[in-house]
């Protein structure tokens, strides 16, 4: 099960913090969020993502470990 | 992935490949390009901050002698219908990019473009200019964050509502959107403190300052292609949002970069490109357009002027026990500033359990805001390394102690939620505390600063191919403009991967036609990913050069070793033979009886690009009778995970702490009451230069990146982020004067001196 921590806009929108969901890439991940709350839907896909510890600004075929803990952060633009 | 830790380039600082070029004069920036039958292009730029546009007539500017085509907003497509999100590493707003480019309804901002002109000459373009006809009708122009974010502020944009709130708002705003990121109670927090800082810190509109105006040269040609040399920091991404704002498909356009004097995140976006397509197809022939500098201060992207309000509680251990932080920032005129990395960044050196950060994004009628070195990781750390440093102050603490009491290390969480692999802040405040300069002497009037700051880093998506020439020599080939020493780098990289003598590298930036994808240069991320990409590519030219040594020696290639630039057959099958190794020269020379030419490509998106972290140690010296601040000492302590080019990883140190010590003492954009700019050159808009500065020392922390064969962190932007409050820190530990608003020019400090 994938420990999920929101940031943001996010907690308002699933109600929670954190969730556990049992996904084993970012994309079967996004998918079941999506699910659950559709009006975050285009916010996920926006959001920069860390996976234990390590920011990935595109991770949607990131794999994920039993105990993952994935954050959505906000994107990272930079000079 | 772990990083070796014994090398014969890595770490070295051989001659920069482009440095003979740049200081002979004979390097080619962009506006160095000339294309036969070439004409010039020039942009009529709005007088007034906020108008909405009634009418445009370009038919007199068209009928001046010389002029060959003229433009306005109606040339491009409806910019309601250029919809989604830019690619690339910092997603923006297809529609804003078009209005910016050129205002379509509504200007926006002094300077923001209205119409464009292409003609015989310079001159003749600018004396059309004139002939353009335009009515407005003035709208109150909206300057800074309290006229902006009042109950009854003029709106900049009708349909703008607030994101990030609560409850989703019903009415239009400038303020573009809310970031809240909190952890724990803070009322709890706070009242486990012994002492509470409370304070409000500002800091001005900046610019980047680069040295180089944008510049453009376009042709479009018979069959509807268009071919644009421009001086950018992503050609990829000059490609798309050209195209998107043309209503083109991109494979019609080809990108060249040329050569860039400075970029620092200012690059990353386009300004002139489409105007000159545009003017280019109008005309039939090659548009060139190059900004002046006062150009490129009315209308190109500056950094938000920021408010942050720090909250800061701790006990007198020196540990912090709750931080409240709410930051407004200026987006400029279309949503988008660095508010949401602000946030991200404010609190991200400590390891807290009660931390409230609120972020505003608000639009003000001043030009739209672009990335400028760590963006908006300044403007917070600013607040809160001042902050720190008057707790330190007030408990008697020395303010390293205070910061290793609190510093975030691996496994930390940091405040946007995600858990820190192996990082380097804690080494360089212990290489402060023990650098001579933290102990050395001071005089009256002196005083010393510290300050810490972090910035993500980036890896997104790059590009490399290595060809082998026959001669042994080998050609690397990006398409990552070469802001900091990228070349070098790449060549080192591929030298120490394959090798063989960094002499024998040439590393080359190509078009978007010559060269794999690579998102821009920025995020420091081109030494982390593009370096990656480069190294791949390496491995698979030694796979090849393996297989035709295996070839000529009647081995099967895993029986073949690749060690110091030679190919050795293994123990077993030099066992009892007389095989002498091969070197890539040899093999390369033989080519064409072994398979052909050896080259190899390698694509990938970069994970895991580990977080920077710096320390900075600053000395200043203050006139009490004028309010002059001069640096006497400042050094630049910074984890680089490991420096490929050592030379130009101090330079990045310096050059970003010099960017900071501008900002912190002279930098600040000046508008007069209906908005327009009254400073926008660089004899009025201070900048350091080197009279102004002592030698910027540098020390460099070696925390290896796991996620990197030789473990890089990229460099770049950090050490912007501390040198505002080291240089603000100083000058309190000085003369006592706790400077809150930035810059701290003499006007402003000798007040201070005087009320105190």
């Amino acid at each position: 099960m994938a420990r999920v921590v929101f940031t943001g806009d996010l907690i308002r929108q699933f109600g929670t913090s954190e969730l556990t969901v049992p996904a084993r890439s970012i994309k079967a991940l996004i998918q079941a969020l999506s699910q659950q709350c559709p009006e975050a839907a285009d916010t996920l896909m926006e959001m920069a993502i860390s996976i234990d510890g390590e920011i990935h600004q595109q991770a949607f075929l990131e794999k994920l470990s039993e105990e993952a803990e994935v954050c959505f952060i906000p994107p990272i633009g930079a000079g | 992935m772990s990083a070796k830790t014994t090398y014969k380039w890595i770490g070295s600082s051989p001659v920069r490949p482009d440095g003979v070029d740049k200081v002979t004069g004979r390097a080619n920036f962009g506006a160095d390009h000339s294309e036969p039958g070439m004409i010039y292009g020039k942009v009529l730029r709005s007088p007034i901050a906020h108008g909405r546009i009634q009418s445009i007539n370009l038919t007199p500017a068209l009928q001046v002698p010389g002029v060959l085509a003229a433009i306005c907003g109606d040339d491009f497509p409806d910019a309601d219908a250029v919809q989604g999100m830019s690619s690339g590493e910092s997603p923006a707003d297809m529609r804003d990019i078009a209005r910016n480019v050129m205002a379509r309804d509504k200007v926006l901002y002094h300077g923001h473009p209205i119409a464009a002109v292409a003609a015989m000459s310079p001159e003749i373009a600018d004396e059309a200019l004139k002939h353009i006809q335009v009515t407005y009708e003035a709208l109150p122009p909206v300057l800074n964050l309290d006229q902006a974010m009042a109950k009854d502020a003029p709106l900049l944009h009708e349909d703008q509502i607030t994101r990030g709130l609560p409850k989703k708002p019903t009415q239009a705003s400038n303020i573009a959107a809310v970031l809240n990121l909190k952890r724990g109670d803070l009322e709890t927090g706070f009242s486990q403190a012994d002492i509470i800082i409370e304070e409000t810190y500002t800091t001005p509109t900046a610019h980047q300052g680069y040295i180089e105006p944008h510049a453009v040269i376009a042709r479009c040609n018979e069959d509807g292609r268009a071919a644009i040399w421009c001086c950018t920091q992503g050609p990829f991404v000059v490609r798309s949002l050209s195209a998107q704002v043309l209503g083109w498909d991109m494979g019609r356009i080809k990108v060249t970069p040329s050569e860039i004097g400075g970029g620092f995140g200012g690059k990353t976006t386009i300004y002139l490109e489409p105007l000159a397509v545009k003017l280019a197809e109008k005309s039939g022939r090659p548009v060139k357009m190059v900004m002046s500098r006062e150009d490129v201060f009315r209308a190109t992207g500056p950094t938000s002027a920021s408010r942050t309000h720090v909250k800061l509680g701790m006990n007198k251990a020196g540990k912090i026990t709750a931080a409240d932080v709410k930051l407004e920032c200026e987006a400029g005129a279309f949503k988008g500033s660095p508010m949401q990395t602000a946030c991200m960044t404010a609190l991200t050196c400590y390891d807290l359990e009660n931390f409230n950060i609120t972020g505003y994004d608000v639009v003000v009628n001043k030009p739209k805001a672009a990335a400028y070195r760590a963006p908006g990781a300044p403007l917070t750390a600013f607040a809160v390394e001042s902050a720190i440093d008057q707790a330190a102050k007030r408990l008697g603490l020395d303010p390293i102690d205070i910061r290793l009491n609190n510093a975030a290390k691996e496994g930390t969480v940091a405040p946007y939620g995600a858990k820190f692999p192996p990082i380097g802040l804690v080494e360089t405040l212990q290489a402060a505390k023990a650098h001579p300069h933290y102990c050395a002497p001071l005089k009256p009037n002196q005083g010393r600063g510290i300050a810490s700051g972090f910035w993500f880093n980036a890896g997104m998506q790059s590009s490399a191919a290595i060809n082998l020439n026959e001669n042994g020599t080998a050609t690397v080939i990006t398409a990552s403009p070469d802001i900091g020493g990228s070349r070098a780098s790449m060549a080192l990289m591929t030298a120490e991967t394959l090798g063989i003598p960094y002499a024998d590298v040439n590393a080359i930036v190509a078009d978007t036609e010559a060269a794999g994808y690579c998102d821009v240069t920025g995020g420091s991320r081109t030494t982390f990913a593009t370096g990656r990409a480069v190294i791949m590519a390496a491995e698979k030219v030694i796979v090849s050069l393996r297989e035709r040594a295996a070839a000529l020696w009647e081995l099967k290639p895993e029986q073949v070793e690749w060690r110091d630039g030679q190919a050795h057959p293994d123990s077993e099958a030099s066992a009892g033979a007389d095989i002498k190794p091969l070197s890539l020269a040899e093999l390369a020379l033989s080519a064409a009886k072994t398979g052909g030419p050896i080259s190899a490509k390698a694509s990938l998106t970069a994970q895991g690009a580990g977080g920077g972290f710096g320390t900075q140690i600053c000395d200043v010296e203050v006139d009490p009778e004028t309010g002059k601040t001069e640096i006497i000492r400042f050094t630049v302590i910074q984890d680089a995970g490991k420096a490929i080019h050592r030379a130009y990883v101090e330079g990045q140190l310096q050059g970003g702490a010099v960017q900071g010590i501008g900002w912190a003492l002279n930098e600040e954009y000046i508008y007069d009451e209906k908005g327009c700019m009254q400073n926008a050159s660089f004899l009025d808009y201070r900048m350091p230069v080197a009279l102004d500065l002592p030698m910027i020392d540098t020390v460099i922390v070696e925390v290896p990146n796991p996620n990197h064969p030789f473990g890089v962190r990229g460099v770049g932007e950090t050490p912007i982020v501390p040198a505002l409050a080291a240089v603000a820190n100083a000058i309190d530990s000085a003369v006592d004067a706790r400077m809150t608003d930035l810059p701290i020019n003499p006007p402003k400090l000798l007040k201070q001196l005087s009320t105190a």
